[in-house]
């Protein structure tokens, strides 16, 4: 969804500080982290409560195939990182475009990843509260993951139109967004693959 | 108003629930200066600040400082201090186990009865959804202990006249104690929104003088043990279950071999199961089915039984959807 | 220089689109207020009407008016449609409509998303109500949708499920379009510490929605998960536990109750100084105790669990009461605003002045039930009842209804009806209490909450009669608002910029605004510029007189 902004008073009045789209988008994070705090918080009430984990029938993952996903994952948070610099310097709006689609590329490797290691589980969501949490919350992240790469593709996509010429905020905000969904996916994966694994 | 309402507290039939009566006292005389002041405060306002007629002139702009910021805070805050030390209080007293042996029940809640089981005397009340309340007898003046349970949903077992109610959470027991002291006829109920029927899972709690008790005891527990007869019919028996009953209170197979149950539900949303037990105190269980939630149809084995009297019944919602199950060799016809 | 100092602005031009598309494409926040407005209202007849059902079954023991089912569903959907889609959407509505204009700004931040925030709503609420078309009727597990219940109940149930989680995105773009649009459009002048406490309440709410929604938005999704695919997260049979529910659930379910009033605390903070002729008593006092109740709101939710035995009563009865100092410390500010004061008892006093007076009992009832020993005997009985109206009707929907006649001028540029407003207040206030008050006894007599029928031994007979009177006394009440409204609508346009006497810039502009809200834009001094202005103006008026 675009966030288009009145970022004006009555003179239309440039105002000082960071940008409504950047500001929305940090509550909207906010509130994001609280919804997976509800998740995480279920699952470390779990782990507290019970002597095994993940319980005794559950068939550990594999580690090599979501290692892969996650690294790809970090990668996309780089490249992210990249195409924050250019929007800076005297490259943007063309080298940030190069970088956004870097970020996407990677963005999808995860996401081809992380199906890919559903394919191998040898548990299903019905089979107790370690699959729930652990199917509910991956899937939840592949949503959010999809929903940054649509907010991407818009991005890539204003951005060669030259509609993105005037403004950076929206890029900014897209940024910070993807940040948030990279360090969840490494939360999630840290409690699910290599905390269990290992 | 508030005065009124000091009058309706419940006197309570325990000594806990003696010290809640007492809270709410205390708690009224410490929240009546507050209401009164506040109220008070608005009815003064209007009497003496209201604007008169043809008055234009300015009241003084006084907007607060930092003391009356202190006082403000302060104020509620003394009387908060009080109220948690009362509080606090009673809630230790309340929750303290009474000591010394008494009674000891697990009772267990259900959509839509209840059921207790007196662990001590080895026997089974129950109540029958949409039928009779659970009647539950105590001796005055000896403790009772009170594990409490719940298989389908979450209900709450609540006495007004012990001042107190606690919630049967389905995988989280709960316990709790009280004296009851004073003679009488109690009615009780489930607090804890429930579904369909919440409004008829009552129960009846009747405090008795211990002679009394003892005779009610041997009653119950002429009245447990597997009664009423049936024919054999074969190795397959089929079962329903619909408004949290089933449609046979006594079912015959066939003893020494596997018989098959065919179990319909036609409760929806509900789950049944299907158990097997020596008597209806359940010291020995030969049997327990998977859970069928309605509307369903499922058919399950059951293994080889010896011949004899069982009670049957279905787990979640106890002896008030029970049965007796006959295993002997079958009749002829 | 004896006039004021104004500072005209050019305007950007307004495009003027098609008057019936007007309203479905408005991004104007206040086109988009209104209709936040009415929508609330129109559900509030619909939760009323469920009601007037309830306290007609209940009028006699033994009642066979509704069916126990039927019963069910309607307290369920009363209890949702009056949480979800009246109060909330009503202090949402007065906020749409009046924080851009005092804080001086030309609409919200994202007027777009404004749209959508609106238009969310009534296709959540409707999605809502929808179950009772459905096969095995509407959702009836209560507001509170407890599981293991809810896991029972059928399509409707569903459509309680999606209806809400579109009513909690609806929240939250909501939300985090008023933190926006107060951090970062106020006119020049206009510091935090000189906005209306009415802004400071609207950005406290939605705080409050930021940070306690997605957490009930996460309660709904495995609620799904688990009557559709399987999930075991309140399976105790499985690993999973009953707490779950409990906890995601009411760890939005206290702050909510918080963001149910706190915009009509900020009314109060408005109406009170206006019609007392004195500025707000302790106006910083006032932000500190709204911040305190804000963080407070979030330690205190196990207060709803004190009978389960899953939660550290002690601990939560600590918290729960010392809620009560902040809002104390409101109540202060309020009455000593009016002292020595000029009361003008006009109908927006008298309905904040029952705020105060009403709202003291609903939060004295709190104090009762925040304690556990306390709770153990009152818990689940119509004690919480009394306290739900008590802090929810006697609280917030006095103040909303103080917040209509005082706004209504402004926004449409006519005056509600005095005569048939001094009627509203009295039949409303004698009927609540009327109705609610005697609920504090039957809970202390032992009824439970929740039963659609009471045995004629029980000994509830007479005062479920008495406030079953009580309240089609209000139900009238509320038909003599509603021909205030028509009435007043149909008078022509005869309202001042400044009606009140205000202190905030919403009485700078025009009744109702233009489009563009400003004409020109006062300078602001101090938390009151329209009272700076005015007495400029007078004092402007008298150095002119002395000049001639
Ligand atoms: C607008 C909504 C609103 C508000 C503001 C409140 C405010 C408070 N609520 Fe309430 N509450 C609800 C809505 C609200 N509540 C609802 C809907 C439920 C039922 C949920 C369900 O369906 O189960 C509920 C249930 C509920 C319970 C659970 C009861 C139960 O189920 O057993 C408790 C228990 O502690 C509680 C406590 C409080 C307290 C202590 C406050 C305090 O914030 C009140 C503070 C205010 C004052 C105390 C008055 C002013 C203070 C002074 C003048 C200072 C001096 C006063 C003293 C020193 C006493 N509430
Ligand atoms: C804001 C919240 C709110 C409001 C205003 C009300 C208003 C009323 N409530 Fe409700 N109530 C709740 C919130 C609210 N309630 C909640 C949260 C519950 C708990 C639910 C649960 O347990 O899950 C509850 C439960 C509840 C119960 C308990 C049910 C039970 O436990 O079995 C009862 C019983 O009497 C009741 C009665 C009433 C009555 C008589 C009114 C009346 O005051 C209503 C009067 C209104 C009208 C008659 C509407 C008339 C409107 C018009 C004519 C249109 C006018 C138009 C304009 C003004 C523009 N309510
Ligand atoms: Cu069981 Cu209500
Ligand atoms: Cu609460």
């Amino acid at each position: 969804m675009s966030l288009e902004a009145t970022d004006r008073t009555l003179e239309g009045r440039a105002v000082r500080g960071i940008s409504s789209s950047v500001m929305g988008m940090t509550i909207f994070i906010a509130s994001e982290a609280i919804f997976f705090g509800a998740f995480f918080g279920i699952y470390w009430s779990t782990f507290a409560a019970q002597s095994v984990w993940p319980p005794k029938d559950i068939p550990l993952p594999g580690l090599v195939v979501p290692s892969i996903g996650v690294a790809l994952l970090v990668l996309s948070g780089l490249f992210m990182i990249g195409a924050q610099r250019t929007l800076k310097n005297s490259s943007y709006p063309r080298g940030t475009v190069v970088w956004v689609a870097a970020t996407l590329v990677a963005a999808l490797a995860f996401v081809v990843a992380l199906i890919a290691g559903y394919q191998g589980l040898a548990f299903g969501i019905k089979d107790g509260i370690y699959p729930s949490l652990f199917y509910l919350m991956t899937a939840i992240e592949l949503a959010h993951v999809i929903g940054g790469v649509v907010l991407l593709l818009l991005l890539v996509v204003r951005a060669s139109s030259g509609e993105l010429g005037l403004r950076r905020e929206s890029a900014q905000a897209s940024a910070l967004y993807w940040y948030f969904v990279v360090l969840l996916g490494v939360g999630i994966y840290v409690v699910f693959y290599p905390a269990v694994t290992l | 108003m508030v005065v009124l309402a000091s009058g309706c507290a419940k006197q309570g039939v325990s000594s806990k629930a003696h010290e809640v009566h007492n809270l709410f006292y205390v708690i009224l005389w410490l929240a009546l200066p507050v209401f009164i002041f506040v109220e008070g405060f608005l009815l003064l306002s209007v009497i003496r600040f209201r604007r008169r007629r043809g008055d234009d002139s300015e009241p003084p702009q006084t907007s607060g400082n930092n003391v009356a910021l202190a006082v403000f805070f302060a104020v509620p805050l003394l009387i908060i201090t009080l109220l948690l030390a009362f509080g606090e209080k009673t809630l230790a007293q309340v929750e303290r186990p009474v000591s010394g042996s008494g009674e000891s029940l697990r009772v267990s809640g259900s959509q839509w009865q209840w059921s207790a089981d007196y662990l001590k005397e080895g026997v089974t009340v129950a109540g029958v959804t949409n039928q009779r309340p659970m009647v539950i007898e105590l001796p005055v003046d000896k403790p009772v202990h009170v594990e409490l349970v719940a298989a389908d949903v979450i209900h709450e077992f609540y006495v007004p006249d012990l001042l107190f109610m606690r919630n049967a959470v389905p995988g989280h027991p709960n316990s709790f104690s009280f004296t009851p002291d004073k003679l009488g006829t109690y009615d009780g109920r489930c607090a804890q929104y429930c579904g369909l029927y919440h409004t008829r899972m009552t129960f009846v709690m009747k405090v008795v003088t211990p002679s009394q008790f003892k005779l009610w005891v041997q009653q119950q527990k002429k009245a447990s043990s597997p009664t009423g007869s049936c024919a054999i019919t074969g190795s397959e028996v089929e079962l329903e279950a619909q408004h949290i009953a089933w449609d046979k209170s006594c079912i015959g197979v066939a003893a020494g071999k596997p018989w098959k149950l065919d179990l319909e539900n036609k409760d929806s949303g509900i789950a049944h199961n299907f158990a097997i037990y020596d008597t209806s105190s359940r010291k020995h269980r030969y049997y327990l089915s998977p859970n069928v939630t309605g509307p369903a149809k499922k058919t399950f084995t059951v293994p080889a039984l010896q011949a004899g009297k069982y009670y049957f019944q279905c787990n979640i919602h106890g002896p008030a959807m029970s049965g007796t199950l006959i295993v002997g060799p079958p009749s002829e016809s | 220089m004896a006039t004021t100092e104004v500072r005209v602005r050019a305007q950007p031009p307004r495009p003027r689109p098609q008057r019936a598309l007007d309203w479905l494409t408005t991004t104007d926040h206040k086109k988009i207020g209104i209709m936040y407005l009415f929508n609330s209202f129109s559900f509030f007849a619909i939760g009323g009407a469920m009601a007037m059902l309830m306290r007609t079954q209940l009028i006699q023991p033994n009642s066979m008016f509704l069916s126990p089912d039927l019963y069910n569903q309607i307290f369920t959907m009363h209890g949702s449609l009056m949480i979800f889609l009246v109060i909330f959407p009503l202090l949402a509505g007065f906020g749409n409509y009046f924080v851009p204009l005092q804080i001086g700004a030309l609409d919200m931040a994202f007027p777009r998303v404004n749209a959508l925030s609106f238009w969310l709503l009534p296709v959540g609420g409707l999605t809502m109500v929808a179950g009772f078309i459905a096969k095995g009727g509407a959702a009836a597990a209560g507001w509170t949708n407890y599981a293991p219940l809810s896991l029972q109940g059928a399509t409707g149930e569903d459509l309680w499920i999606l209806g809400l989680g579109i009513v909690g995105v609806s929240s939250l773009l909501g939300a985090i379009n008023f933190i926006v649009t107060v951090l970062r459009l106020r006119a020049p002048g206009m510091s935090m510490t000189r906005l209306p406490i009415f802004c400071w309440a609207t950005l406290g709410t939605s705080m409050l929605v930021v940070l306690a929604v997605p957490s009930f938005t996460a309660n709904l999704v495995m609620m799904f998960t688990e009557r559709h695919l399987g999930t075991a997260f309140f399976d105790p049979g499985q690993g999973g536990s009953i707490a779950n529910y409990l906890n995601t659930f009411w760890f939005f379910g206290h702050p909510e109750v918080y963001m149910l009033i706190m915009g009509g605390w900020g009314i109060i903070s408005e109406i009170v100084p206006v019609f007392s002729g004195k500025p707000l008593f302790g106006y910083r006092g006032v932000i500190l105790a709204l911040m305190l109740v804000i963080a407070l709101s979030f330690s205190v939710w196990g207060h709803h669990m004190y009978t389960t035995g899953l939660v550290d009563n002690s601990f939560f009865s600590v918290t729960t009461e010392l809620i009560s100092i902040p809002t104390g410390v409101l109540f202060f500010n309020w009455l000593f605003t009016m002292w020595k004061g000029k009361l003008r008892l006009e109908p927006p006093m008298l309905f904040a002045m029952g705020f105060i007076a009403m709202f003291l009992i609903g939060g004295i009832d709190g104090v009762w039930m925040a304690a556990p020993a306390m709770d153990y005997a009152i818990h689940d009985t119509y004690f919480v009842v009394a306290h739900i109206h008590y802090v929810l009707f006697g609280g917030t929907l006095f103040a909303v209804m103080a917040a209509m006649y005082y706004w209504f001028p402004k926004m449409t540029g006519r005056f509600l009806n005095r005569r048939l407003g001094y009627w509203h207040f009295w039949l409303m206030f004698i009927g609540f209490n009327v109705t609610f008050f005697p609920m504090h006894f039957l809970g202390l007599e032992g009824m439970p909450r929740r039963i659609a029928s009471y045995p004629a031994d029980a000994g509830w007979t007479t005062l479920n009669a008495v406030a079953s009177a009580g309240s089609y006394l209000i139900a009238v009440s509320m038909l003599i608002a509603f021909a205030n409204l028509i009435v007043s609508l149909r008078k022509p346009k005869d309202v001042p910029d400044d009606p009140w006497d205000g202190y905030s810039l919403e009485w700078a502009t025009s009744s109702p605004p233009p489009a563009h809200n400003f004409d020109v834009l006062p300078d602001v001094r101090s938390e009151r510029p329209v009272y700076d202005l005015r007495k400029q103006r007078l004092r402007g008026d008298a150095a002119q007189e002395g000049g001639t």
